[in-house]
């Protein structure tokens, strides 16, 4: 199994560090989290208001969801990230979205809002320099969790089908290899 | 031809019944084939292997040891795998109408052969 540290590796290499942009935030922590009821609230205003991804949650629960999301707006915006935190994004929120049904495809839409709604706050109480500054250092932090989560799902998937078919993971990207040719040279024509 | 092509093509020529025999690394690779007309060797290689970790998994769960063999039987065929010590498995597909105890035989005769002359061609590639 690959460990956030792989990934993380792979998306610094391809991406850029996280290290400047995470010092970036850092700087502005303070204020910028005095936004996380906003966010809160956009988040799920948005997610409640869409029939599929409202049914991802059961009665009663937004409070219980949103003071989860306050936390981790906080803890995004705070620039201090340690290997509990990108552990939690890789193993645990991939986990806890393939138990909850949340497919990568509404976790990375919410995260294109998310980072919307930032840069049009940013834009609206910073200098443009600065705002431009800071909405790269939230979309790169961002992206690089966006990228564990997903990674962590996919990974769930592919550990569940392995240890239920006693199927290695090699095993199952071969199959996946061979299926991708074949529709591939069928799209070909 | 090498000796693991000549055992594998062997058993499909003096076997009438046998239509082909594909020996698929645990990964789902071909390592040789032997077949009467045209296969795919890559697909049959990778559901070989499935077939065979899936038998694993299913013997695990029921604690009944190992799968020596998988007999399938399909509307216009069968289909045998076997465990070729832990580095290869062995498919055979027949014809329906084949008497299996038949082909056991034959295939379980070759099997040790399969399995030393595998290992020398794994070190081969591995040295």
């Amino acid at each position: 199994m690959k460990t956030y540290r792989d990934i993380l590796r792979d998306f610094e290499a391809i991406s850029g560090p996280i290290g400047p942009h995470a010092e970036v935030l850092k700087r502005y922590a303070d204020r910028l989290k005095e936004w996380d009821d906003l966010f809160t609230k956009v988040f799920y205003d948005t997610l409640f208001s869409y029939g599929p991804t409202a049914a991802v949650f059961r009665e009663g629960e937004r409070v219980e969801r949103e003071e989860t999301l306050r936390a981790w707006y906080r803890k995004v915006v705070s620039g201090e990230y340690d290997d509990a935190f990108w552990d939690w994004q890789y193993r645990r929120v991939g986990l806890a979205h393939v138990l909850r049904g949340i497919p990568n495809e509404f976790m990375l839409s919410a995260m294109s809002m998310v980072q919307r709604a930032f840069l049009e706050k940013v834009k609206e109480e910073f200098p443009s320099d600065e705002a431009a500054r800071i909405y790269l250092a939230f979309k790169h932090v961002t992206d690089a969790v966006a990228t564990l989560i997903a990674s962590g799902y996919m990974y769930s998937y592919l550990k569940a089908v392995s240890e239920s078919t006693g199927m290695s993971l090699t095993l199952i990207d071969r199959h996946a290899v061979l299926v991708a040719q074949r529709e591939y040279e069928r799209d070909k024509g | 031809m090498d000796r693991l092509k000549a055992i594998l093509q062997d058993l499909v020529d003096r076997s009438g019944e046998i239509m082909a025999v594909v020996l698929a690394t645990p990964d789902g690779f071909p390592v040789e084939f032997a077949a009467r007309g045209n296969i795919e060797v890559d697909r049959q290689a990778a559901v070989i292997a499935s077939l065979s970790s899936l038998a694993t998994r299913s013997t695990e769960m029921v604690d009944i040891g190992s799968p020596e063999e998988i007999m399938i039987t399909s509307e216009r065929g069968r289909m045998f795998v076997y465990r070729v010590g832990t580095k290869a498995t062995l498919g055979v597909i027949t014809a329906r109408d084949v008497t299996a105890g038949l082909v056991l035989l034959k295939v379980r005769q070759v099997l040790p052969d399969i399995a030393s002359e595998l290992d020398r061609v794994l070190s081969r590639r591995e040295g």
